[in-house]
């Protein structure tokens, strides 16, 4: 797989990674390019808890993604952190109902399941994500590929880090962990664009979602018969309890489920946050320095860019009795939109909230949300981009704004990140 | 900002029933909490690393499997 990604082509990485380009097409705020804390900071003074959807509360056109299977009779929007920590506590009043619209492209899957059978499942695939597996992550896929990434940059003085580096290094190390080549990785790139894109039409979601099964199929077939040290191997070694207790393996169709759940879920996230890390890093020159120079801050980084700025900014829950939040009384069936971004700069818990600080002391944040449902793969993406950021401050000296360049802004309504990173080293 | 005292906690209570496995714990407090061999917490050392330390991995356990007592 080195070899394919040292002789990747420039110009198709740029088709079919171009952010810019993504977020223009996207009518459900990819386009969103304003600076939206100063509404969030409102809507959590006059809140915390607020009857429609963000995009309601902040005043924009732009319509929510999440739509489920059926419109909620209400919908309800929280910006604090007490009560967005509360909610992701407490499943049994707020399930994760929302998330079985992903059942139809991915398959049956955790986001969506609830209780026993949620942890069950979870249960199954908990251990290949564990801290004690990263440094397999890291011997077998992270460090290799980012070091060949930036073999590729580092003879050329200048480079648009977020298309050639951020977007590669989290797809590759999925489906590096799949065991499938280059050619294949770089189709599943287009349909994840095509299950999860918010212009695309429910057949065609699903019939990407097929196509990736054709893709994945035979991958799962040939581990059964001849496992390799990789993922699809692992979890195939794996057994489920079902409800009676008898212990079982994995079927195809539960494989294929969680295969497209971490292509789509652990490759877009990773890229946007590792871009939204560097692009507060550049603009914090001093900053940037003193993580170069001590590189326990690295950690710090990773974290203050996950509370400052997280990539998927809101969380979707469905209320499954009547209940209450922050004073507002919230009907059984009413979506809870959860702004993890408003809950992350909640100044009852950080001071200055809205500033960039990498001296700041680590709290917990809420930017791979919380409760049950905790993000599977939070491990690894801190994982990735700790061995990216190490090496690019290792290996490109120097490293700032390119000063002929338009500075980038972050954008997007719902997955947030830079339009681009156009650096200079050396 | 919500006043945070440096005094370790006296005593350190993990649920491993309720334990999902995980890790959040290890993340913060690497030196205080681990997975045993079905992936639940268990204590490897009270006072493993700085009392901050401790209280953020409490704090930020997804089913409030770790205790904490002043």
């Amino acid at each position: 797989m080195l070899d394919e990604i040292a002789r990747l082509d420039p110009v198709k990485i740029r088709t079919l990674f171009d952010t810019g380009g993504e977020y223009r097409r996207s009518r459900s705020g990819g386009d969103f390019a304003l600076d939206f804390h100063a509404g969030l900071r409102r809507a959590r003074e006059t809140g915390p808890v607020h009857e429609g959807t963000v995009e309601q509360v902040l005043g924009l056109p732009h319509p929510a993604p999440v739509a489920g299977r059926a419109l909620p009779p209400a919908v309800f929007s929280v910006f604090d952190y007490a009560t967005v920590n509360a909610v992701f506590r407490d499943p049994e009043t707020f399930s994760s109902e929302a998330m079985q619209s992903t059942f139809d492209t991915f398959g049956r899957n955790i986001l969506g399941m609830g209780g026993a059978e949620h942890s069950r499942h979870r249960a199954v695939v908990q251990p290949s994500f564990n801290r004690n597996m990263m440094q397999w992550w890291a011997d077998r896929w992270i460090d290799g590929i980012t070091r060949t990434l930036l073999d590729r940059i580092e003879p050329r003085g200048a480079v648009d880090l977020n298309l050639e580096f951020c977007a590669l290094l989290p797809l590759l190390t999925i489906t590096g962990s799949f065991g499938i080549g280059m050619d294949d990785t770089l189709r599943l790139r287009e349909l994840i664009e095509q299950m999860i894109g918010a212009t695309v039409e429910r057949d065609d979601r699903i019939a990407a979602a097929a196509e990736a099964g054709e893709i994945l199929g035979p991958v799962i077939a040939d581990r059964r018969t001849a496992p390799r040290d990789d993922l699809i191997s692992k979890l195939l070694n794996e057994t489920i309890r079902d409800e009676d207790g008898t212990r079982r393996g994995l079927t195809d169709a539960e494989i294929l489920a969680f295969a497209r759940l971490i292509l789509t879920a652990g490759s877009g996230t990773t890229w946007r946050q590792l871009g939204i890390t560097l692009w507060a890093l550049l603009n914090a020159p001093d900053q940037l320095d003193a993580v170069r120079r001590d590189r326990a801050l690295v950690r710090n980084a990773i974290e203050e860019s996950l509370r400052w700025e997280v990539t998927d900014p809101t969380f979707y829950r469905t209320a499954t009795r009547d209940t209450e939040l922050g004073g507002v009384r919230i009907p059984a069936g009413s979506r809870v939109a959860l702004c993890l971004t408003a809950a992350n700069h909640d100044p009852a818990r950080w001071d200055d909230p809205e500033r960039f600080d990498v001296h700041r002391p680590l709290r917990p944040h809420l930017s791979f949300a919380g409760g049950p449902h905790v993000c599977l793969g939070m491990h690894l993406a801190r994982a990735e981009m700790s061995v990216a950021l190490n090496a690019i401050l290792d290996r490109l000296p120097n490293l700032r704004w390119a000063p002929d360049a338009a500075r980038p802004v972050l954008m997007g309504l719902h997955w947030r990140g830079p339009s681009e990173l156009p650096v200079v080293f050396g | 900002m919500t006043d945070r005292t440096d005094a370790a906690p006296a005593a350190i209570d993990v649920t491993p029933e309720t334990c999902a496995g995980t890790g959040m714990c290890g993340f913060y407090a690497p030196d205080t909490f681990g997975l045993d061999d079905d992936g639940k917490v268990t204590v490897l050392d009270e006072r493993g690393d700085p009392p901050a330390d401790v209280r953020n991995a409490a704090e930020a356990c997804p089913t409030r499997s770790i205790r904490l007592r002043p």
